[in-house]
């Protein structure tokens, strides 16, 4: 049941009508069962599945802290539960990747859910949370069908609270969370969904297509990727405030990042910050001695372990080395930058870095979208100014229609990100006068409906 | 209501009136949405919500769709067993004069589409063959165009019927709701439905009134009329539409690569087993573009050397003008002399 | 060991290691004040704090530090 399905709309409907006529008590019942139908709707085995992690870490969870308490060893006990959940997790992805098209299929959801597990889990080892004792609300912490699946990976310190004193949103709580979605509708349908298509038809033909267009397909993926993942994220978010919730936010303004460790602060927040907590700050705590270099090997640990967070297979694992190897070099050549700054001035220079920076992510993604590292060297080896006839080869096959229209969403998109940077646009667009938002609306809601391209229904981390 | 000061039950009344705030307010905003998707639903102005006997409209038709339903409504009184496929060129050839060579008792129906794609032929002799139907003798009207074409196009115009894509009928209607929704189409239609009448210039609308045949999908072409009317003089007025041809030889690129040849081979699949009588005519293009010949040596490769019959490039038939109605389109005084030529053959 | 001792040598190790020379700490400065000081460089400079006071720090206990006042507090109390 994807969001932008009559099915999806429907369950949604109900659920938040429901949701606001039983009792403060029923609430969590009628969340819950929208989750499950939500989940099992795709296939029953995913809801199985995301029932056995949930029940599975909710027991070891109570289990390290009564041991704690006994004063007994909690240790075997957590770490034998992280690499239970580790485990069957990598067995799901590899089974995935070995059968191929055979029929088994990777549960839907199941890295956000496993690592927003594993979180927990070592929240409570760290005695930084206490375990969950009601089921009900631990069950709502991992299956809240906003996001389950494809996030955002919540931390049990901002979701669960939420959840135990679930509660309905106030007015401008849901007007909120209404503009939200959205926005998040603009970003998949009027600018994804309408160049996905091309970039697709460049890769899986990128033997035969001219340099010019591998060249453009490479630097507009990072643009459909981000249309299409924040899209669903503002959905997402969007969706929870109706209900009262507030996710975490993945993305803030990524493009305009001037170093590619700033890049990760902004892109995929919730989780780059997870591999941060979890794995990059034990393990350059453990190699703090060894100083410069304790940090680098973290990085490049944490780093490969986010790419491959995304699939078995080493064109993640590439991508994900990528990010930590321009990271490790960004530490070392921090001198150089400050210098070349007040050589050039600090406008110029900034320009030049988030330039810099968005090419860096659109080359490392090649490796995220091709089927294989020889295919993605291929492909970056390719790129060229060249054409097979014409010019005209550089739209990639978009019609001017598609090119217009993409075009201005990606313009309003880049503008809405940079006005939310500067301060809360929609608390300053509240204030103005009823014309004049329900004019904007009107428009936005008007132009979704006639420009968006509908019939593709599945958003890219719906894999993962 | 919401200025309900918070007082110890306050809280509750509060957000209670959130949420009926929120569906009022909703309700509100949708209105103008309702009017439209009422009013679409009500002059369903692409036929395509419900069944019609009659596909004649002031707006331009999904022709996948009428010729579909036209099947539709009259397979069960007419066996159909021959079928015209290809694209708008398929208007210059008339189900009663292609019957005239066939077997006695043998019914044709036009199932065309403008530009029509290979995988788009594929997909309706797919749904022909699934529907039971008899495939005894196909007709194919193709240029280099239609050849190249190995996937579906899009817009309301050229999306398929679900029936015969398999797409979920959701998304298809949706298509069609779309395009409804274009200002550059609504903006007119709203007028059209104010006025009444049909202005020129208004997009995606048909100022002529019948152009099909309900029974087999024939076209009627409105400028018939007008060469009848304005005889010599509907080409001299008109030299616009008309290209000067210089009479050298050209040859179009290759068209039919890897993925083209899969698209005929499904085509060929189902006419094999259905032992279909086959004839794939290459247009005889106005502008007098040859097809590339190993493109015509792939199609005798795969439908049989003698069902190929390629009339592009400079020949009798492309040279008279007075055999199109403009440089796109040729005339069923042509069509006629082309069906006479194919099954003369024999 | 005071307060303003202990600050004054941790500006100078800040200042080594982030090589900027405008850093000025005090108790309530936190990463965010601090051009540089961010989660790849916090382990760099616990190290480099650790061998010049000779302590050691649990993964915990850094985790948990706020600001500078509770770096300066945890120092101190290793140090007694």
């Amino acid at each position: 049941m994807s969001f932008i399905s009559l099915e999806f709309v429907l369950l949604f409907l109900l659920c938040f009508i429901l949701y606001h006529l039983v009792s403060d008590k029923g609430r969590k019942y009628v969340l819950i069962a929208a989750s499950g139908v939500f989940i099992g709707y795709f296939n029953p085995i995913f809801l199985v599945t995301a029932l056995v992690v949930s029940l599975f870490t909710y027991g070891v969870a109570i289990l390290v802290e009564q041991a704690r308490e006994k004063k007994r060893d909690f240790r075997l006990i957590y770490w034998g539960s992280i690499s239970c959940l580790v485990l069957c997790w990598i067995g799901f992805r590899y089974a995935n990747r070995l059968t191929g098209d055979s029929g088994f299929i990777f549960p839907l959801g199941m890295s956000f859910y496993t690592f927003q597990a594993i979180g927990y889990l070592t929240e409570v080892y760290w005695e930084e949370e206490k375990a969950e004792r009601n089921l009900i609300d631990f069950l709502l912490y991992m299956l809240l069908f906003m996001k389950f699946l494809s996030g955002p990976i919540e931390r049990s310190a901002d979701l669960l609270p939420q959840v135990r004193r679930l509660s309905p949103a106030s007015y401008s709580m849901m007007t909120y969370g209404m503009r939200l979605i959205v926005i998040g509708l603009v970003k998949k349908l009027v600018l994804a969904d309408h160049i996905a298509p091309y970039i697709d038809g460049v890769f899986s033909s990128m033997h035969t297509v001219s340099g010019v267009q591998l060249l453009m397909a490479c630097l507009l993926y990072p643009i459909e990727l981000y249309a299409d993942f924040s899209g669903y994220t503002d959905m997402a978010i969007g969706t929870g405030m109706l209900f009262g919730l507030k996710l975490s936010p993945n993305f803030a303004h990524p493009f305009a990042a001037q170093t590619t460790a700033e890049f990760w602060r902004r892109w995929h927040i919730s989780l780059s910050s997870w591999v941060r907590d979890y794995i990059f700050f034990p393990l350059s705590s453990v190699t703090r001695r060894w100083g410069q270099w304790g940090v680098a090997a973290s990085l490049m640990v944490t780093f490969v372990a986010l790419g491959i967070w995304h699939g078995a297979g080493w064109t993640f694992a590439v991508y994900g080395f990528i990010q930590g190897l321009v990271i490790v070099w960004e530490l070392r050549t921090e001198k150089i930058r400050n210098k070349v700054r007040k050589r050039i001035g600090k406008r110029l220079f900034a320009t030049l870095s988030v330039i810099r920076t968005y090419l860096i992510f659109a080359v490392s993604l090649v490796f995220f979208k091709a089927q294989s590292v020889s295919d993605a060297f291929y492909f970056l080896r390719s790129i060229s100014f060249q054409t097979h006839a014409s010019w005209k080869e550089i739209n990639i096959g978009m019609s001017d229609h598609i090119c217009i229209v993409a075009g201005s969403a990606l313009l309003l998109i880049l503008l809405y990100d940079y006005f939310m940077s500067k301060g809360d646009l929609h608390l300053r667009f509240e204030k103005q006068s009823a014309l004049i938002r329900w004019t904007v609306y009107y428009l936005i809601v008007f132009a979704v409906f006639a420009y968006g391209k509908f019939g593709t229904e599945n958003f890219i981390y719906l894999q993962f | 209501m919401e200025k309900i000061p918070e007082t110890i039950t306050g809280a509750n009344i509060r957000k209670r009136s959130a949420f009926s705030r929120i569906v009022r307010k909703s309700v509100l905003f949708a209105i103008p949405f309702w009017a439209l998707i009422a009013l679409y639903i009500y002059d369903d102005p692409f036929m395509v919500l419900r069944k019609y006997d009659l596909y004649d409209s002031d707006v331009m038709l999904n022709e996948h769709h009428v010729g579909w339903q036209i099947y539709r409504n009259h397979c069960d009184s007419v066996h159909f067993n021959s079928f015209i496929l290809g694209n708008s060129c398929t208007m210059a050839f008339r189900c009663a004069e292609w019957e005239k060579y066939l077997d006695s008792g043998d019914r044709a129906i036009r199932l065309f589409g403008n530009g029509e794609s290979m995988k788009a032929i594929s997909l309706k002799l797919r749904a022909l063959d699934n529907e039971g139907a008899e495939i005894k003798n196909v007709l194919m009207i193709l240029d280099r165009t239609s050849l190249s074409r190995f996937s579906l196009l899009n817009g309301y115009g050229n999306i398929l019927p679900a029936a015969i894509s398999g797409e979920s009928p959701f998304a298809v209607q949706m298509e069609f709701i779309q395009a409804f929704a274009m200002p550059d189409f609504l903006f007119p239609y709203l007028k059209y439905r104010i006025t009444g009448s049909v202005e020129p210039g208004m997009k995606r609308m048909n100022p002529y009134g019948r152009i099909r045949d309900s029974r087999n999908n024939d076209s009627f072409n409105p400028r018939d009329k007008m060469i009848e009317q304005e005889g010599e003089a509907y080409w001299e007025n008109r030299k616009k539409e008309f290209p000067e041809r210089d009479g050298t030889v050209v040859v179009e690129e290759p068209a039919i690569f890897h993925n083209q040849r899969m698209v005929l081979d499904d085509i060929m699949e189902v006419l094999h087993r259905h032992n279909t009588s086959v004839r794939v005519i290459i247009s005889p293009d106005y502008n007098q573009k040859e097809l590339h010949p190993d493109d015509r040596e792939i199609l005798q490769g795969i439908f049989g050397k003698e069902n190929v019959y390629d009339f592009s490039g400079i020949n009798e038939f492309t040279e008279d003008y007075h055999n199109y109605y403009e440089s796109g389109h040729y005339r069923p005084l042509l069509g006629n002399k082309l069906l006479e030529r194919i099954y003369k053959h024999q | 060991m005071e307060t303003t001792e202990l600050l004054e040598i941790l500006n100078g190790i800040f200042r080594k290691v982030l090589k900027r020379d405008n850093i000025a700490l005090t108790e309530d400065t936190t990463a965010h004040d601090v051009d540089g000081w961010d989660s790849l460089t916090n382990m760099v400079l616990i190290s480099e704090i650790e061998n010049k006071f000779g302590v050691r720090f649990t993964f915990r206990e850094i985790v948990k530090l706020k600001n500078v006042g509770d770096l300066c507090h945890a120092i101190m109390n290793k140090t007694k």
